[in-house]
């Protein structure tokens, strides 16, 4: 094994929470990531999908009501969108904009970029890009695969190749980080020291898992949960001045009670001082300047060794 | 000597003219292999004229039907049922129904039957091979014993051809499966059913499980490799009747009976409690915080996607400093099972936690235990070598399901791997022998048990989405329960679950508050280990 391939995808030590440096007087950045796929598996938006009612409710109620909020709060959020849906749904496109939010990339049709085989991944990247720059007006800065109900690992997907060739396509982040809790780097070519930004997500903050998961109907429904999750994690992460991610659908968040428990969660996390609620380029671009790769990316030299009675 | 005419009739049909692709005499090479695996059956075999080569792709297993649909109205003359020789089951309804037949698929048969012999199979195919095995295995209903599908690296042409050279290859697959938690293989081509040295591999890796005797909470039992001809054996009327009458296949024999009698009173003897136990003077109960330290080891061993790597790989990066750092600020003393490979991974962190008093334990090479021995020998060898070197002193504890006798062999005392006792207690092994200490953990006190997503391979709808007010409750209530009657808990937190910032929080509060409480004792798994071992040692007539 070279460096710690198919072990790690980062560096041995995440960064201090002491020694990380947000603007001034920025506390905590919350980053609220808006889940626009519809697509209940990884092989992408079906048009049952498209046909179902709670999405239908997404689309309108459920969106109005999160642009309101945001509003009210002053929230910038990040809306992680398949290409398929900007290019279908002007009018949600012109409504996130003109709040002042972030279109983010989620896949051509909010597939598992593992479906495109024979190096077919670099392709739908560079189309899903084309469409979401035409549908939005500039080439989207962030990528995101996030997690689908039917999928059997609750962390959004990303192949051997996806990192890399999103970097090559001048993506500035990657949104489904799971090995911090603070940005960090993904490596994408150690002997390069090379990798992209990527954000901190944890599916214990994603309405995906606690309402009405995997599916409507007969799925498991915690509202509370959730709730008790968000604020237990929002308090931790406050204290440490680190970073807090939650993901929310408008399907899902958008609905009555849940709705409350969303609102109340963030009103009560915006009258904190020092809330930085910006959009993931905006946490993004902050951090790639205040920490950058050259000096935050730390390689350790592999002491691996290898034995025919194991993995290598 | 049999009646001839009460002999079922089979007729195993190729899918594809075998005759021309490899030659008549493989042809009769499976003839062979199959009269001699069903000597009851009348078997016949058939390789037709026209069709696909082989069954690679979607297309070639739509061009079966028209080649065998003629000589399919004739079947019934001369047979009772037909086997389709190709796991994808190509055109077996409308063969049916052209010839009036039973006409069995293999590929079905043999997986509905790996679902008799164990509990998570994987599939084994050639390379290419037909898309859409997970949906049929959706659509026979046993996709929650499906692990994966798994191709060896050689065409159907290439195995026909030259078996031998592609063997080894597909040994190291069948292998990988197990290490991953297999226990049935499906053999996903009838090139690789009919391979000379197949069924021998079969029966080596059976007993090579059989020797493994111990296997915790990731552990297996036997390993089976199933190649498609036992469905091929299971077809004949009679036997799939006897399937259906459960009495048949469930009520012991006298035999057996005893033999579990006998098991139920022997392992009832194999946990011995200690009389009169006693805590240090001034101790009313011990609370053990132990962190399996695996970050993404297991993820890696099940070949798992980036997410689930990066899920677990949080546990060495932040996880560890973070919930260690909050230990520190408590002086709370733990113990951290690592597997060796962690002291390749991270070792900055394995030599913090030494500095600041806490214990290193073993956890396995791997983050698993192989049924070879002298392969388990070397991974605990070297686990325990590479631990010391950090710890500065011998290894003295284990997580794991190592063979009791070569724990004791290697200096290592006590394991915490089990749950028959509230309290810790001397414990036998499967021969009545090699006493251990063990330090009793509980999955209720288990947080990847709560937290965890698809922890030990649940399904999505069985998941468990706790927050951690109400993990503090019960975890509470635990230590309460324990505490009212001096008894002694062992929390069981990883570092890529319980570091997380909100559960670190949730864990500092729960110590606090236990230590509002006089006489709660925190040591590491080796300071109590050795106060039991000093002053309640196995005694010799309790052994």
């Amino acid at each position: 094994m070279p460096w710690k391939d198919h072990y790690t995808t980062s560096d041995e030590i995440g960064i201090r929470d002491a020694d990380i440096h947000w603007p001034n007087g920025v506390q905590m950045p919350l980053g609220v990531t808006v889940n626009l796929n519809p697509a209940a598996t990884g092989k992408g938006i079906t048009a049952k999908d498209l046909a179902y009612p709670t999405w239908h409710f997404a689309l309108n109620e459920g969106l109005d009501q999160f642009l309101t909020l945001f509003a009210d709060l002053g929230i910038r959020a990040t809306f992680a969108t398949p290409a398929l849906v900007a290019d279908a749904y002007p009018d949600v496109v012109d409504r996130v904009l003109a709040g002042g939010h972030e279109i983010a990339a989620q896949g051509l049709i909010g597939e598992d970029p593992a479906i495109h085989t024979d190096g077919g991944e670099g392709a739908a990247i560079e189309r899903a890009t084309e469409i979401l720059s035409a549908a939005t007006g500039a080439r989207p800065k962030g990528w995101y695969a996030l997690s689908h109900p039917d999928d059997r690992a609750a962390t959004g997907c990303a192949t051997d190749a996806t990192i890399g060739l999103l970097r090559d396509q001048g993506y500035a982040y990657f949104g489904n980080g799971l090995a911090d809790d603070a940005p960090y780097y993904w490596v994408s070519d150690a002997g390069r020291s090379e990798g992209l930004l990527t954000l901190p997500y944890y599916y214990h903050f994603d309405d995906t898992f606690f309402l009405m998961f995997p599916r409507e109907g007969t799925g498991l429904e915690r509202p509370a949960a959730l709730l008790r999750n968000w604020r237990a994690e929002v308090a931790a992460q406050y204290r440490r001045g680190r970073y807090m991610n939650l993901c929310v659908s408008p399907a899902r968040s958008g609905w009555g009670h849940r709705f409350e428990n969303l609102a109340t969660m963030l009103r009560d996390t915006m009258a904190l001082p020092g809330v930085w609620a910006a959009t993931g380029a905006e946490i993004a671009d902050h951090w790639a300047k205040a920490h950058p790769i050259e000096q935050t990316l730390r390689l350790t030299p592999s002491i691996w060794q290898d034995y025919p009675d194991s993995l290598s | 000597m049999t009646d001839l005419s009460d002999r079922p009739r089979v007729l195993y049909q190729l899918a594809s003219p075998l005759h021309k692709t490899a030659g008549p005499a493989v042809v009769a090479r499976r003839l062979e292999m199959l009269q001699a695996w069903a000597p009851s059956a009348d078997v016949a075999i058939a390789s037709p004229e026209e069709g696909p080569s082989a069954i690679e792709c979607a297309a070639d297993a739509a061009m079966v039907f028209p080649a065998l649909r003629e000589a399919a109205t004739q079947w019934a003359d001369h047979y009772d049922a037909v086997l389709i020789g190709c796991f994808s089951d190509p055109a077996v309804e409308a063969l049916a129904e052209v010839s009036g037949l039973p006409v069995i698929g293999a590929g079905e048969a043999g997986i509905l039957a790996a679902t008799q012999l164990g509990e998570r199979f994987s599939v084994l195919s050639s390379d290419p091979t037909p898309p859409g095995l997970r949906r049929r295995i959706r659509g026979i209903g046993v996709e929650g014993s499906f692990v994966s599908e798994v191709t060896i690296g050689a065409s159907v042409a290439d195995l026909n051809r030259d078996p031998d050279t592609h063997f080894p290859q597909i040994a190291a697959q069948a292998r990988a499966c197990v290490a991953a938690g297999v226990d049935v293989l499906v053999l996903g081509c009838f090139a690789l059913s009919f391979m000379p040295d197949m069924p021998a591999f079969g029966r080596r890796d059976r007993r090579a499980g059989g020797q493994s005797g111990h296997r915790g909470p990731q552990g297996r039992r036997g390993r089976r490799s199933l190649p498609c001809r036992s469905a091929a054996r299971s077809l004949s009327p009679q036997r799939k009747r006897c399937a259906m009458t459960q009495a048949d296949t469930i009520a012991p024999s006298p035999e057996a009976y005893q033999h579990l009698i006998d098991t139920a009173r022997f392992q009832r003897t194999r946990r011995i409690p200690i009389p009169d136990f006693a805590y240090p003077e001034g101790v009313k109960i011990a609370v053990n915080f132990t962190l399996d330290f695996d970050a993404m080891l297991l993820r890696r061993l099940l070949n798992e996607p980036w997410g689930q790597k990066a899920k677990g790989e949080f546990g060495g990066r932040v996880g560890v400093w973070r919930i260690m750092e909050m230990f520190d600020a408590e002086d709370v003393k733990v113990t951290l099972f690592t597997p060796g490979r962690i002291c390749e991974l991270y070792p900055d962190v394995l030599r913090h936690v030494v500095a600041n008093g806490h214990e290193l334990a073993d956890h396995m090479w791997e983050h698993e235990v192989y049924g070879d021995p002298v392969v388990e020998d070397a991974h605990l060898s070297r686990t325990l070598a590479a631990l010391s070197d950090f710890a500065g002193k011998p290894v003295t504890g284990t997580r794991s399901s190592h063979t009791p006798a070569l724990l004791r062999d290697k200096g290592v005392v006590y394991n915490s791997f089990t749950s028959a006792s509230y309290m810790p207690f001397y414990e036998l092994d499967s021969a009545g022998e090699n006493p251990i200490l063990q330090l009793p953990f509980h999955y209720a006190l288990d947080d990847a048990m709560y937290f965890s997503f698809g922890w030990l391979d649940t399904p999505n709808n069985a998941q468990r989405v706790m927050d951690v007010d109400e993990v503090f409750d019960i975890w509470w209530a635990a230590f309460e329960q324990q505490y009212k009657i001096g008894g002694y808990v062992n929390f069981l937190l990883h570092p890529f679950v319980s570091g997380h910032a909100m559960r670190v929080d949730m864990i500092q509060r729960l110590i606090q508050r236990m230590k509002t409480l006089p006489g709660v004792w925190f040591p590491t798994c080796d300071t109590l280990a050795q106060h039991i071992l000093s002053n309640h040692p196995m005694t010799p007539s309790a052994e």
